[in-house]
């Protein structure tokens, strides 16, 4: 039971991201780039982020990867429990440097093409606050 | 400044009648991406259940290495086929098409599989296809996230674009129910030997009146003002896909590595499965409890999280999700010990496809 009250509770950060990325990255594309960019985006992530987790994390655990018949041996430390949670904890700075990167387009008008919208771009846009 | 404006349709329309094509754009992407994740997650949870013995027997090692494929080219490369090919379409000829065209192949990929014959009749064959069909669901669902967030988002104003997108990531955990409570509904109903026999296939059969009603509500939608504006003023895009690459690739690249801490979700509920499997030993019977739950939780918050994303969205972002993911994370997981998660990997990949 407490396993299910602890995922169910860490679930709730991942919503809070969940809900807001489909608009920070769909604002990122200009109106006929949009579709394209945008799905780009979101779907390169299943090849590098949610796809191969659980591979990885076997591996991890495991201490070896098995790739289509090949074996390669982890360079990191098996059978810890630790190695999983630093696996996530890199994954989520990556996501955090690049939620950083990622220039804040949300106060540009979305209905309109971003190229019309440079002087604005230059004094409204804010980057979101570090820390 | 040149006024090339969707805002000038916007502006220009009556706002009641403003406010009924927000609401319906919004019911439509929202109803039909949930319909498209019960058919993508149906694949997980019922294939799960009878796909290896019905269409991956173990006598034959070339059917069984495609099951590895299955799992592995549907996931990935076939989602973004899909965004590239419906990427195209939905900057050239409109999100409504392109909504309507995501929904419909989907559909049919998945009534297929309720219709497909086994091993047992067609031999290897049987595997090819199968794998083929899910290649075309991947695709689907890869075409369609872009259009239903972009739907929702470009009938709002620049103010409510955050909470708006935020709708159609509600059909995730819609359509995660909606597949478990289906297939657990059809085994208690049918028994697990009749499952096992026909009635895995009454879920994907079922996936077309679904998509019949998807389909209905998005055929009334009308096309967002934004492409509207793009197609008034012939400023289209001939190829957007070749065009974003070239001016955005630092946007799409990082869009794609903000959605990185994706493993913090993923990984626990994987847990949760295994950690089911070995308590309670129940095999094969009850179909993916971790999703089960998973789901609820989801429905739970995502409605309640919305509430304070709309404005600021990258900075809630950082700051909620990232270091509560860490946090979690570190306490949390503990993988099961040794073989039997290595065991269980492959058929667990199957039925836990992130969204």
């Amino acid at each position: 039971m407490l396993v299910f009250i602890v995922i169910a509770l860490s679930l709730i950060p991942h919503d809070m991201q969940y809900g807001p990325q489909a608009s920070l990255i769909a604002e990122s594309f200009t109106g006929r780039l949009r579709y394209s960019g945008a799905s780009l985006g979101y779907q390169l992530a299943s090849i590098i982020a949610g796809g191969p987790a659980p591979y990885i994390a076997t591996g991890l655990w495991a201490g070896k990867f098995d790739i289509l018949g090949a074996t390669f041996v982890s360079p990191f430390p098996s059978k810890s429990p630790y190695i999983i949670s630093s696996y996530i904890l890199v994954c989520c700075v990556i996501g955090f440097l690049a939620t950083v990167a990622l220039k804040d387009r949300s106060a540009l008008d979305h209905t309109r093409e971003y190229d019309e919208q440079e002087p604005m771009e230059a004094e409204g846009v804010r980057r979101p606050a570090m820390g | 400044m040149a006024s090339t404006a969707g805002s000038s349709v916007l502006d220009a329309m009556p706002p009641d009648e403003r406010r009924r094509n927000l609401l319906k754009a919004v019911v439509a992407s929202t109803v039909g991406t949930s319909i498209e994740w019960y058919d993508y997650f149906l694949f997980g949870t019922a294939g799960a259940l009878v796909f290896a013995k019905l269409f991956f027997p173990k006598s034959d090692q070339l059917a069984g290495t495609l099951n590895v494929y299955v799992i592995f080219f549907a996931g990935f490369l076939a989602r973004t086929i899909g965004a590239w090919l419906f990427g195209t379409y939905g900057d050239r000829i409109g999100r409504k098409a392109t909504l309507i065209a995501t929904l419909l192949f989907m559909g049919v990929a998945t009534f297929l599989i309720g219709v497909m014959p086994t091993y047992a009749t067609l031999g290897l064959w049987a595997a090819v296809i199968l794998v083929v069909l899910r290649l075309c669901q991947g695709i689907g669902v890869g075409g369609e996230w872009g259009g239903s967030v972009l739907l929702a988002m470009e009938w709002g104003s620049r103010k409510r674009k955050g909470w708006l997108g935020s709708w159609p990531q509600f059909g995730v955990p819609i359509g995660l129910v909606l597949a478990n409570a289906i297939v657990a509904l059809t085994v208690t109903l049918a028994g697990e030997k009749a499952f096992l026999e026909w009635a895995w296939r009454i879920p994907f059969l079922l996936s077309i009146v679904l998509v019949g009603v998807g389909l209905y509500i998005r055929l009334g939608i009308v096309e967002t003002p934004v492409f509207q504006a793009l197609l008034k003023e012939q400023r289209l895009e001939r190829a957007p896909v070749r065009e974003v690459v070239r001016r955005n690739w630092r946007e799409i690249v990082l869009s794609a590595l903000l959605r990185m801490p994706e493993p913090g979700a993923v990984l626990p509920v994987h847990r949760l499965r295994l950690h089911l499997r070995r308590r309670t030993r129940i095999q094969q019977t009850i179909p993916d409890l971790g999703c089960k739950r998973r789901g609820p939780c989801l429905l739970l918050h995502d409605p309640a999280l919305r509430l304070p994303v709309r404005r600021d969205r990258s900075e809630n972002h950082v700051h909620a999700g990232h270091r509560g993911h860490g946090g979690v994370g570190l306490r949390l997981l503990r993988p099961v010990p040794g073989g039997s998660a290595c065991a269980g990997i492959h058929r667990h990949c199957a039925l836990l496809d992130p969204a």
